[in-house]
């Protein structure tokens, strides 16, 4: 049965394409992605009461492939599906090309792939697939910049793809299966020292996917690029970066008697904070939101490795928020570059009062992203705070500042005199609907945010009161403090003049790929001992 | 012998590395790419060694193509890059990168774990592959079978990477037809062109004879096909075809992708295979087949569109 | 004991192409020494079980053979790697004819957007 969820989506692409004109094709693109949505939605009350196992061609199961749907896989089904419906919603009158449809139709079907199999292998072929999907629909305009973010994104993505497969290799050689439940058994009970390599190899693949520290690089050239579709851009930040960390969490068990989790916790709190300061510096909004990204997924791997339940449910419940807000924010900036013509971030003003729904939706997404009470932020914050001790609840304290002043700046732009002359730019109704539904499920994310955690992971959990309320007094001290950094620092400092200009080209990406494969064998080694 | 080979194989890979010029860095990467086809033989792996054989002759003739573009083009390079001694420079950054290099690979060589490999699955497939897919090579048993469904996504790759080629390569509408596309064998070679004659129709019945003999002999539907498409590739040195209905045939790569899914769908996911076991043979007759014509329009679209990079 | 020689072989190819990416200066050289990267890693996947006078795993009575898994697993590495070699190939050329440049560093240098700017 979870076949279908992969095979109906290429063959809808294969069969859009090749049978329908130009004209109809956005009809039933959009029809097609509003069925595939609430087949997903079955599937996840059907995981919800127990695992949904397929192997194909019935063959014995460590034989063949086997796909796998639990809670958690089938949740990220869902958020795939529903972002891609928000994404043909906004591109609805945008893209009349038939190439666009087949690449996203194909590019949603892998990436549902890459949530429901449980083989080490497949996962390869499917990213692999994906890459040159994205890298496609990152340069499908034909921008001259975005020729090169994309087969920079290509190259790189290949280059660690190559250690991936030489792990899985050591994992077929010492276990004899590519299933990651058999791997798992049979790894448990062979020798520590002998899992290091396979664990690293594997790893480093999975860094990059994540965009942790030395490896972010690719990061905001493919996400932030200026000639990708906005709703591309969306979709790359919201759900194709969320892969990355589900094979985080997928990979992780498979290597259970190695515990390297504090290596990723510092290495996801490093990600958060060069991530934001990255982002203060920068000044094209769509940059802005790209080193946001890495900031916030830093924050994510950081919470699934602190090793206590309530932050873990945290840090995947972020997950899916940073899909809404994300998504949202992207979304939201593609219109505001169509009616003002620029990205800079000091250029453009006034936008509540030119889109009051888009303005909205942009606001309630800065609030989800940076915590505010009654937001969706707010409560996975909390969650992950939860589980923290000191030093690292002072370190996502920190991230979160940070957060802050980067949106403080970012959100300047939706207020003020627009001194714009041009001529008045109207958007369609499509895109202010898919923004504006984004942006609502960023504020009813954050009011029924305990109902959302129970129903979608099945787990009890409840806000303290006083705890709450001490998280509010934070959020309102940083943004006092945010504001006051913003004014006296961002706008004035020269220093982060000079850190806008650091990028890091093929080379020295290949070299941190090697530095980060080293530091995690030695990392490995000592947690092994 | 193999060991033999592996030194050559090393010698050539460094050869391949260390070459500044590009033309003889793609003849290396053919020489690697020959020698490492031998030691697969040597390895008892046939079916590996002829798919690299066959592909890496594509990938050598993409990349001289894209070479012969390199140089063909308007060159007029108006930067500069910031000089250095270029001597010291040289000196410092091949030390570094070679220690880089070798603490990385000792490292590597440090944790390599001595356990044997696991020969779990590998017997398992040994003694139930006939009786579950059907045919006399396991290989083939495994991508057709076991692991259709990654096959699948192969196939979806190189359907991919035709539409990468065509959608990127229609660049700059506005350019004139210059002359730098690769031209075949002139006209007045009497040789080349009768030599390539009688080659061409011996590669494109070994295709045939891959792609239907792919279940009990070494081969199969992309080797078979890679032979296909070459046997254009030679049809093209001497024709010169120049109105290549390419848009034709992506349409029909489109529809073998579709029809590949279907038979993979209705065949081995639904559990056609279960209850007609006399299907197998068929089955996997028509898989080859059908996994070879698409390879074969892939690879085609793919040269063509390389030969008419800057023309409608 | 470290392992089979083939293996090790098969690690010292991945490390020379490794190398090749970590001092590449234009883009043809690294696409080059992924193609090389990959067919060590074949070499690897082959490497599992080798014993001198192996069979391939064909045939009506196998005995004494390779495994053929592995050998699935690559051939599909194989035909991934020439689609992307291709893929590569074409984003080059593009490249070319709108920077008029291959290196890394000056590709690098001239899609910064100040210098897009200044033309």
């Amino acid at each position: 049965m979870l076949t279908y969820f992969v095979i109906v989506p290429l063959l809808t692409a294969v069969f859009l394409y090749v049978f329908s004109s130009a004209k109809i094709v956005r009809i039933i693109a959009i029809i097609a992605q509003a069925i595939l949505a609430s087949f997903a939605t079955q599937l996840f009350f059907l995981c919800k009461k127990g695992d949904i196992i397929t192997t194909i061609g019935n063959y014995e199961s460590v034989l063949g492939i086997t796909l796998r749907a639990d809670t958690l896989s089938s949740v990220f089904v869902v958020l795939v599906t529903f972002a891609f419906f928000i994404a043909a919603l906004y591109s609805l009158n945008e893209q009349q090309n038939k190439l666009f449809w087949l690449l996203l139709f194909i590019w949603e079907g892998l990436l549902i792939g890459i949530f429901l199999t449980r083989d080490l292998f497949n996962v390869f072929v499917l990213m692999e697939v994906a890459m040159v999907v994205v890298s496609i629909l990152i340069m499908f305009n034909r921008d001259n910049r975005s020729m090169y973010d994309g087969m920079f994104f290509l190259m790189v993505n290949i280059v660690v793809m190559q250690f991936y497969l030489f792990g899985v290799g050591y994992v077929y050689k010492l276990t004899g299966v590519l299933d990651m439940e058999a791997a798992a058994l049979v790894l448990s009970e062979i020798d520590k020292s002998s899992l290091i390599l396979p664990f690293a190899l594997i790893m480093t693949a999975v860094g990059l996917k994540c965009a942790l520290v030395p490896l972010y690089s690719w990061l905001p050239k493919a996400h932030g690029t200026a000639g990708a579709p906005s709703a591309i851009s969306a979709l790359l930040s919201g759900v194709h970066i969320k892969s990355g960390v589900y094979l985080f969490m997928r990979i992780i068990p498979i290597f259970q008697n190695i515990d390297a989790s504090w290596f990723f916790l510092w290495a996801g709190i490093l990600t958060g904070i060069v991530g934001f300061i990255f982002a203060m510096s920068q000044s094209d909004i769509k940059l802005v939101l790209a080193y946001h990204t890495i900031s916030q997924i830093g924050m994510i791997v950081a919470s699934l490795s602190i090793g206590d339940s309530y932050s873990y449910m945290g840090g995947l419940y972020h997950a899916i928020n940073h899909a809404l807000f994300k998504a949202a924010l992207f979304l939201s900036a593609g219109v505001i570059y169509e009616a003002y013509g620029t990205r800079n971030v000091y250029e453009i003003r006034g936008v509540f009062k030119r889109f009051p729904l888009v303005g909205m939706a942009t606001a309630m997404a800065i609030l989800g992203i940076t915590g505010a009470p009654l937001f969706n932020g707010s409560i996975s914050k909390y969650f992950i705070m939860s589980g923290t001790n000191r030093i690292t609840s002072f370190a996502l304290t920190f991230i979160n500042l940070g957060t802050i002043v980067s949106f403080i700046k970012y959100s300047t732009m939706l207020y003020g005199k627009s001194d714009f002359a041009g001529e008045a730019v109207k958007i369609s109704i499509n895109k202010q609907l898919s923004i504006f539904i984004l942006g609502l499920l960023c504020f009813v994310g954050g009011i029924l945010g305990e109902e959302f955690i129970e129903f979608l992971f099945n787990v009890q959990v409840s806000v303290d009161a006083a705890g709450y309320l001490q998280k509010v007094a934070y959020f309102v001290a940083s943004v006092v403090v945010g504001y006051f950094i913003y004014k006296y620092f961002v706008l004035k400092s020269s220093l982060l003049k000079r850190i806008k200009e650091i990028d890091l080209g093929f080379r020295a990406i290949c070299v941190s790929i090697g530095a980060f494969f080293a530091f995690l064998l030695i990392a490995a080694k000592f947690s092994v001992g | 012998m193999i060991y033999v080979l592996l030194a050559f194989w090393v010698i050539s890979a460094i050869l391949a590395i260390n070459e500044k010029k590009i033309l003889g860095m793609i003849v290396y990467l053919g020489v690697f790419s020959m020698i490492s086809a031998v030691c697969f033989l040597l390895l008892g792996a046939p079916d590996v060694a002829m798919a690299e054989a066959a592909v890496s002759t594509f990938s050598t003739v993409f990349l001289i193509i894209c070479f012969e573009k390199y140089f063909s083009l308007v060159t007029t390079v108006n930067y500069e890059p910031p000089q250095e001694n270029p001597i010291i420079a040289k000196l410092k950054k091949r030390g570094v990168a070679v220690a880089f290099t070798l603490v990385i690979c000792a490292l590597f060589i440090f944790f390599i774990p001595n356990s044997p490999a696991n020969t779990f699955v590998k017997d398992k497939y040994i003694a139930s592959f006939m009786n579950d897919v059907g045919g006399e090579n396991s290989v083939t048993a495994i991508y057709l079978g076991y692991r259709m469904y990654d096959t699948l996504f192969e196939a979806l790759m190189l359907l991919v990477s035709v539409v990468a080629v065509t959608h990127m390569s229609m660049f700059n509408e506005s350019l004139p037809d210059n002359a730098s596309q690769l031209r075949g064998v002139s006209k007045s070679d009497k040789i080349a062109i009768y030599t390539v004659r009688i080659v061409c129709s011996g590669i494109l019945l070994f295709g045939i004879y891959l792609i239907f003999n792919g279940h009990i002999s070494p081969g199969g539907g992309f080797q078979g096909g890679v032979a296909v498409a070459s046997f254009f590739v030679c049809k093209y040195l001497i024709h010169n075809i120049d109105d290549m209905q390419y848009k034709t045939l992506m349409i029909v790569e489109k529809l073998i992708f579709a029809a590949i899914i279907l038979l993979a769908t209705s065949f081995i996911l639904m559990g056609i295979h279960i209850h007609f076991p006399q299907m197998k043979q068929l089955y996997l007759i028509l898989m080859n087949s059908l996994i070879g014509m698409k390879v074969a329009c892939g690879f085609m679209v793919i040269f063509y569109r390389y030969i008419a990079f800057e023309r409608r | 004991m470290l392992g089979n020689i083939i293996e090790l072989t098969a690690i010292t190819v991945f490390f020379i192409s490794f190398y090749g990416l970590i001092t590449s200066r234009g883009v043809i050289k690294s696409i080059i020494s992924i193609g090389i990267m990959e067919v060590s890693i074949v070499v690897f996947f082959l490497s599992f079980g080798y014993e001198k006078g192996i069979k391939p795993p064909i045939g009506q009575e196998i005995v004494n053979a390779a495994d053929p898994l592995p050998q699935a697993l690559v051939i599909t590495a194989i035909i991934i790697g020439v689609a992307l070699t291709a893929v590569n190939l074409t984003m080059l050329i593009s490249l070319k004819r709108e920077f008029n440049a291959t290196e890394w560093d000056i590709l690098k240098d001239r899609t910064h957007p100040e210098f897009n700017k200044n033309i």
